[in-house]
């Protein structure tokens, strides 16, 4: 076992010299009582012995200091070669301290050296029985569930925890959580910027949420310290979520309708394309509906005064093809939901005609405390429509094309658990941007 | 390519009745903002703003753009007013809109809610730390020129 370092040696051990009151008192009238220092050289692993250098000064004096082992909280145990807890010295001298229990709380042991009658000790050493192997243990939510099985939603959060004795030299920590379509670190949305985030998978906690239901997910966790010594622990998680998630769409007719004081739109009849989901909750929870739009292209044409202006609907940061958020996060949290791409006809433009590709997402969150949206499948659907001026005067235009809907309306939801992924919000604010 | 950009002043005619000209009401759709009492870390802070139809009848609303949707009156820790970024100004210029993107059409039971999202840091971007009072708006559409306000919270911002 080789010594440990100078830094690791001052991190665990607790040297304390503690001078008998007794001595300052008698100081001025009689010689001073000896002062003693502890030094643990190494550490004291269960079944073998660490050691200890007591130095007692000053060396001409031959008063006997008592040497002590004692344990004042947990399990740990600790006795000196002879198997006593007890032993005593006459001058300085390297002591070895075999570890019988390993200790479960940090520097809960103690090595005290005594002057004879004393009341206090001379000095104190706190110190560890560290066990023969790491035996790590995982805790979640508070519980050991170390080897077990533990059933959970997809979407709550998972925060594992394993709590190591700060004495093992840590070579490296490392999670191991399957397939990585199965799980996420989280779930960012922001107006701006939106899409899954990575899970940190070394150090002693991982944090992450499954995304996807399934039995049998063997999460391991892999301890390697600095002299080789490995140890692999493990929980396996049954994973449940909502089931046959299906969206119908409903067809799409585009049409001009009269808007406001004379105006004119291109949009779809009534209230647009429908979005109505369905699906099986886990038994006990709560069916909602996390509604999550991104424009995938959105390209207008402007015919005007012999002008062709092609433009997109203005973006933040700016998108080339009109791609992004589309205006908030959510899009929607009712069901059935809608969405109506108009635009509004201007009587001093010739001819529009726009094509709209978006997809529509379908998330679906646990409602449990930390807990993140999940998807479930999403709608690829798109809206095009071609209209020319035919009288200025009343802002009567005709519908050369049209059409809307989704892009494949025999099935139209794509069962998916891959997150909406944007870098742009598209607020359907302001005027287009054209060229 | 040399790439020229112009913007159109169409203006699409809706509906709309400029905010400034509403005048409050009182129990006819409510809005409630409900805020941590403990210091906010978020970093991309929304606020759920609940909207009840406090009527005996009922009540449709168009969910549109946020900045649309909402007024929100920012005051920081000495009452000074919080003004809107310069990407907030954008987001928030309703009038001129061409093409209209979500627009949800709710209908509202009475004593029925619906909740919607503001999120407040990409208007106003608030400074860290700090602590604001926040307090929203909006109109009601079925019952034009009526102003119906949040309750007024005050948001602690830790860094």
């Amino acid at each position: 076992m080789p010594l440990v370092s100078m830094a690791r040696w001052r991190r665990f051990i607790f040297a304390l010299l503690l001078l008998h009151p007794v001595a300052w008192l008698c100081c001025a009238a009689q010689t001073s009582l000896p002062s003693v220092t502890i030094r643990q050289l190494l550490e004291v692993r269960q079944g073998q012995a660490g050691q200890f250098e007591v130095r007692i000064a000053p060396v001409h004096r031959l008063q006997p200091i008592i040497l002590r082992l004692a344990c004042d909280l947990g399990t740990g145990r600790a006795v000196f070669d002879d198997g006593s807890t007890e032993k005593t010295l006459t001058e300085s001298a390297m002591v070895s301290v075999l570890g019988v229990t390993s200790s479960d709380l940090p520097g809960a042991l103690t090595l005290t050296a005594w002057t004879e009658g004393a009341l206090r000790p001379a000095a104190t050493a706190f110190f560890d029985v560290l066990a023969a192997n790491p035996q790590p243990r995982i805790f979640f939510e508070g519980f050991d569930v170390t080897g077990t099985h533990q059933s959970v939603v997809v979407g709550q959060r998972i925060q594992l925890t394993v709590t190591l004795h700060p004495g093992f030299p840590v070579q490296s920590q490392q999670w191991s959580i399957g397939i990585p379509g199965d799980y996420t670190g989280g779930f960012l949305h922001t107006a701006f910027h939106g899409g899954p985030q990575p899970v940190v998978r070394g150090g002693s906690t991982t944090t992450f949420y499954w995304v996807t239901p399934g039995n049998d997910r063997r999460v391991i966790y892999r301890l390697q310290l600095t002299d080789g010594t490995t140890s692999t622990v493990s929980v396996t998680f049954d994973v449940d979520g909502p089931v046959a998630a299906h969206v119908q769409v409903d067809s799409a007719k585009v049409v001009i309708t009269p808007g406001a004081d004379n105006s004119s739109l291109l949009g779809i009849m009534g209230a647009g394309i429908s979005f109505h989901a369905g699906y099986s909750p886990p038994e006990g929870m709560l069916k909602n509906f996390v509604w999550v739009q991104l424009i995938r292209s959105d390209a207008i044409t402007v015919n005007q005064n012999g002008i062709r202006l092609h433009c997109v609907p203005k973006s933040q940061p700016v998108a080339g093809i009109g791609a992004g958020l589309d205006t908030d996060f959510p899009y929607d949290t009712h069901n059935p939901t809608f969405d109506n791409p108009r635009i509004a006809l201007s009587s001093d433009v010739q001819a529009y005609s726009r094509v709209f590709h978006a997809r529509m997402y379908l998330l679906w969150k646990p409602g449990l405390t930390n807990s993140i949206a999940v998807p479930l499948g999403f709608v690829d659907w798109s809206f095009s429509g071609e209209v020319g001026l035919q009288d200025a005067k009343t802002n009567t235009w005709i519908l050369k094309s049209g059409h809307g809907g989704a892009n494949n309306p025999a099935e139209p939801f794509v069962r998916s658990h891959s997150y909406p992924l944007w870098n742009s919000l598209v607020p359907y604010t302001e005027v287009l941007t054209c060229n | 390519m040399r790439r020229e950009t112009s913007r159109l002043s169409l203006l699409l005619l809706l509906s709309a009745v400029g905010l400034a000209s509403a005048r409050p009401v009182g129990e006819t759709l409510t809005l409630s903002i409900a805020a941590p009492e403990v210091p906010i870390r978020e970093s991309n802070l929304s606020l759920e703003v609940t909207m009840t139809n406090r009527t005996a009848e009922p009540m449709t609303l168009f969910k549109t753009n946020p900045g649309c949707d909402f007024t929100a009156e920012v005051k920081d820790a000495n009452g000074r007013a919080v003004e809107l970024t310069q990407t907030g100004v954008e987001l928030s210029r309703c009038q001129q809109r061409l093409i209209v993107g979500r627009r949800i059409l709710v209908t509202l039971k009475p004593g029925e809610s619906t909740d919607e999202s503001y999120p407040i840091d990409l208007y106003y971007s608030l400074p860290r730390p700090g602590t604001y009072t926040v307090q929203l708006s909006r109109e009601i559409p079925s019952h034009p020129k009526l102003l119906s306000r949040s309750n007024e919270v005050v948001l602690t911002l830790a860094n």
